[in-house]
């Protein structure tokens, strides 16, 4: 991986979002509105239920970011006719995308600090953490793995011209599997499957465990469920890099990168 | 009016009609869009579904939370759609010609909106169908014709609504912006998931000047059994909001228009 | 397969790409089998109409596309296969004001580009002044470059392809719609660059700017190369071609029209200039048409009529519409 590239295709997104405030709607007010409308329907319930759901408005805020910023990653640069002196240098595409989609998880991380303050305020939710220390190295682990479904997303929704059909076509779907908002099983059988392919629901699974007492969840406890994310993250990883060579490939070939 | 500047007038909203379904199926396959539609209402209405499911409140049930994204979608779709017409427009880079166009941009818009209220209708009727048969909505006691009249003037007030954002969008960089912020406020004011009395008292009156909150409200009595009578005070709020904003928006276009040839906005962006 | 260590920087042997066409509709062939080499310090110029492959050419040279067929290397690399190492020495602006980040300076977007090519900080810093000061936008370095006029969007983009002191520099339609001072301005610059031994690669359709930059022409059409030379050498290439130089007053249509159908012509062109109408012939070298253009012009006030040199633009259009026959 070339880190200088990597670094300098960080900083440039982070101009863009800093110069370009529009990307605040996707990736912080969406979430959080939804994390609002959540808690006034929680707010009579009783028990850890109100914490959940500010924990899940951090993870959905990670998640409607991800999925936005980093679906328009390279789009951005064809549209913006940016992709040709990418490819032409030599930098591997991937090694710029990585860059980016590390800053649109910051962000993503950025919304979940702010639904946590809100709700404070607002809510009086008196959100403790049981386990601060590892309920903070699993949320950068996670934070890790949503990059990596960051450069798969960006890689894929590049080989198709409807990307940004797709791109809002999943944004609920991963919300409602992603169990951000409440537990997976009450699901239908059939769709936990889909749940557990996606490596953030080990994450957010084993956040839930170090942040409420005597919460069970899908039931690896913290370890099991950070080897799954783990295993999951480097075949991310590794479809991406796939992706890439196929997104190479047909620009080289074809003069463009969508054949469908 | 007189005929022939009528029939003009005719004959532009069929042609933009027809030039905004184009553009809509030129960059993705029908079966795509189909596909969204279809789907995006679902997963929305799914996912608010399973929250009410799982806070077992009373009063917000699963029932109560799809009715109210059913008619969401609706609204969302024709308030996008209308608000999205002149970013797109500048976005082809067509802004000019229109403008230059003997027509006005006001008669262009209404012409490029019809398509998008269409597909609002299929939205709705396909949420409607996922509430009853896929979440238990139970709406055996409603009238359908009341229902269908609800239905029209929540995506007429909507589209009112639409207008107007459409207009500012056409001087600011881009009005989907300000849809997006509308639409998620519309979310949390509206009683679409949890009832309007739960918000704090000062938030309250905004609930009460948005069309969507009547839509959301009429469309509950109406799955209730209310006659065209019963809802009749919320049909009224949105016929006045809807004609009140679509007025507004003619005069913003008007407005805006003059200043965007002034200043030459439309290039800017 | 591969040139000797003295191979000029760029080598191109019977190079074609054929784009496979959709939904079927047939294979497109934009580049037919042409060969030509750039020498080191050259300014080539690749010279043809809108779609006759110019693009495409360049394309494979920087290694964006890969040949269908036959081979090219750049400084000694297989386009091919080694793109990396190519991609690492070489540098591309295509014409028009895209290509630049927008929301980012200047100055933000040569350090971007500059990280791409992992210049090592110290020489990145120093360069970017360089390069600022080459085109003349030290100053407004700072401003985002949507706030940039056309043509230091353009000044900047050349910027940007000399990040990483390029030894081989593509310029894709580098003037293509600039207005004329900027126009010139830029090939100022392209000719310094030259100057300093950079070996460059344009692409253009305007005539005069060709003959004005290019050490050598190569004359491209319906992806094939259909004339390579010096613009003397292309002159003579078609020199039996004479061209007769007609002005009246009147507009000369129907005379076009016969001539046009006359044995021994090649092509007429006509314009249009304030108080009158300039005609040029082309005819095959040995016909002496002169009497017979009169003859034709009969009924028009003639202001001028005799021979004339062949220009680049007549031999251009020579060559493009004889190989459209």
């Amino acid at each position: 991986m070339n880190v200088r590239a990597s670094y300098a295709a960080f900083r440039q997104q982070m101009t863009h979002f800093l110069t370009d405030p529009q990307w605040i709607i996707p990736s912080l007010i969406a979430p959080f509105m939804f994390t609002m409308v959540v808690l006034m329907i929680y707010q009579d319930v009783d028990g850890p239920v109100v914490l959940q759901a500010v924990l899940g408005g951090g993870v959905l805020g990670m998640w409607g970011n991800t999925l936005y910023s980093s679906g328009w990653s390279i789009s951005y640069d064809r549209y913006n006719g940016t992709l040709e002196p990418l490819m032409t240098s030599p930098t591997r595409l991937m090694d710029v995308v990585a860059g980016r989609s590390v800053w649109n998880t910051l962000i993503g991380l950025s919304n979940a600090v702010l639904v946590f303050v809100i709700a404070e305020i607002m809510f009086r939710t008196g959100v403790g953490l049981a386990n601060p220390a590892e309920f903070f190295f699993i949320l950068i682990m996670t934070l890790a793995s949503l990059a990596s479904i960051g450069l798969v997303f960006s890689a894929f929704f590049v080989l198709t011209r409807a990307s940004s059909v797709l791109m809002s076509s999943l944004e609920f779907p991963i919300y409602v599997v992603s169990g951000a908002m409440f537990p997976i099983t009450i699901l239908p059988d059939w769709v936990i499957p889909v749940s557990y392919i996606l490596a953030p629901s080990w994450g957010v699974d084993a956040m839930k465990i170090a942040a409420l007492d005597g919460y069970e969840g899908i039931g690896l406890g913290i370890a099991g469920s950070l080897a799954v994310m783990l295993l999951l993250t480097a075949i991310y990883i590794i479809m991406a890099r796939w992706l890439f060579k196929k997104i190479e490939r047909n620009v080289r070939s074809y003069g463009t990168i969508t054949r469908f | 009016m007189d005929a022939v500047s009528l029939r003009q007038t005719a004959r532009v909203i069929a042609h933009s009609s027809s030039l905004s379904v184009r553009n809509t199926f030129a960059a993705v396959p029908w079966w795509l869009w189909l596909a969204q539609v279809l789907l995006t209402s679902f997963f929305a209405m799914a996912f608010f579904a399973y929250v009410a499911d799982f806070a077992q409140n009373p009063e917000v049930t699963v029932a109560y939370v799809v009715l109210g994204n059913a008619i969401q979608a609706v609204a969302m779709v024709t308030l996008y759609s209308v608000a999205n017409l002149p970013a797109i427009e500048k976005h082809v880079g067509t802004m000019p010609v229109l403008i230059s166009s003997p027509t006005g941009l006001f008669t262009i818009f209404v012409g490029m909106s019809l398509f998008q209220i269409m597909a609002g209708f299929l939205t709705v009727a396909v949420s409607m169908g996922y509430a009853v048969y896929l979440f238990g909505l139970d709406l055996s006691a409603m009238h359908l014709s009341v229902m269908v009249v609800v239905i029209v003037l929540t995506s007429f007030s909507m589209a009112g609504l639409g207008m107007m954002i459409g207009a500012i969008g056409t001087y600011l960089r881009t009005g989907m912006i300000i849809a997006s912020v509308v639409s998620y406020i519309g979310l949390v004011l509206c009683g679409v998931n949890f009832p309007v009395h739960y918000l704090p008292d000062w938030l309250q009156p905004i609930s009460y000047g948005l069309p969507l909150t009547y839509a959301v409200e009429a469309a509950r009595l109406t799955a209730e059994g209310a006659t065209l009578t019963e809802v009749f005070p919320q049909l009224r709020m949105m016929l006045l909001l809807g004609v009140g904003m679509l007025v507004a928006s003619y005069f913003m276009l008007k407005g805006f228009e003059r200043m965007v040839r002034r200043k030459g906005a439309y290039e800017a962006f | 397969m591969s040139p000797p260590e003295d191979a000029p920087p760029i080598v191109v042997e019977r190079l074609t790409k054929v784009f496979p066409g959709k939904r079927k509709r047939p294979d497109k062939t934009a580049v037919d089998d042409i060969s030509f080499n750039v020498e080191k310090g050259e300014i080539f110029g690749l010279l043809g109409p809108n779609g006759a492959g110019k693009t495409t050419t360049i394309r494979m040279l920087t290694t964006m596309l890969i040949p269908t067929s036959g081979v090219a290397w750049v400084l000694g690399k297989d386009v091919t296969k080694e793109e990396v190492a190519i991609r690492k020495r070489i540098n591309l602006v295509s014409g028009g004001e895209r290509g630049l980040y927008y929301r980012l300076t200047g100055r933000q977007n040569l350090r971007f580009f500059s990280e791409l090519y992992g210049i090592d900080p110290k020489t990145r810093d120093r360069r970017i002044e360089e390069l600022l000061q080459l085109v003349d936008l030290t100053e407004s370095a700072d401003q985002r470059v949507e706030d940039y006029s056309r043509g230091m969007k353009q000044r900047i983009h050349i910027a940007r392809s000399l990040v990483n002191d390029p030894e081989v520099l593509f310029l894709d339609e580098p003037t293509l719609g600039l207005d004329p001072e900027i126009a010139r301005e830029i090939r100022a610059l392209i000719r310094r660059m030259a100057g300093m031994g950079t070996t460059i690669l344009l692409t253009t359709h305007y005539m005069f700017e060709a003959e004005e930059l290019c050490d050598r022409i190569g004359i491209i059409s319906e992806g094939r190369l259909v004339a390579l030379g010096n613009s003397l050498e292309l002159k003579d290439s078609v020199n039996n071609a004479t061209v007769i130089h007609v002005e009246t007053r009147e507009d000369p249509y129907e005379a076009i029209e016969t001539l046009e159908g006359m044995d021994g012509v090649i092509h007429v062109n006509s314009d249009r200039v304030p108080g009158r109408f300039i005609v040029r012939i082309q005819v095959d070298h040995g016909s002496d048409l002169l009497t017979e253009v009169n003859e034709a012009m009969r009924g028009l006030r003639v202001l001028r009529i005799g021979y004339d040199e062949p220009t680049l633009e007549d031999t251009y259009i020579s060559l493009v519409s004889g190989h459209e026959r």
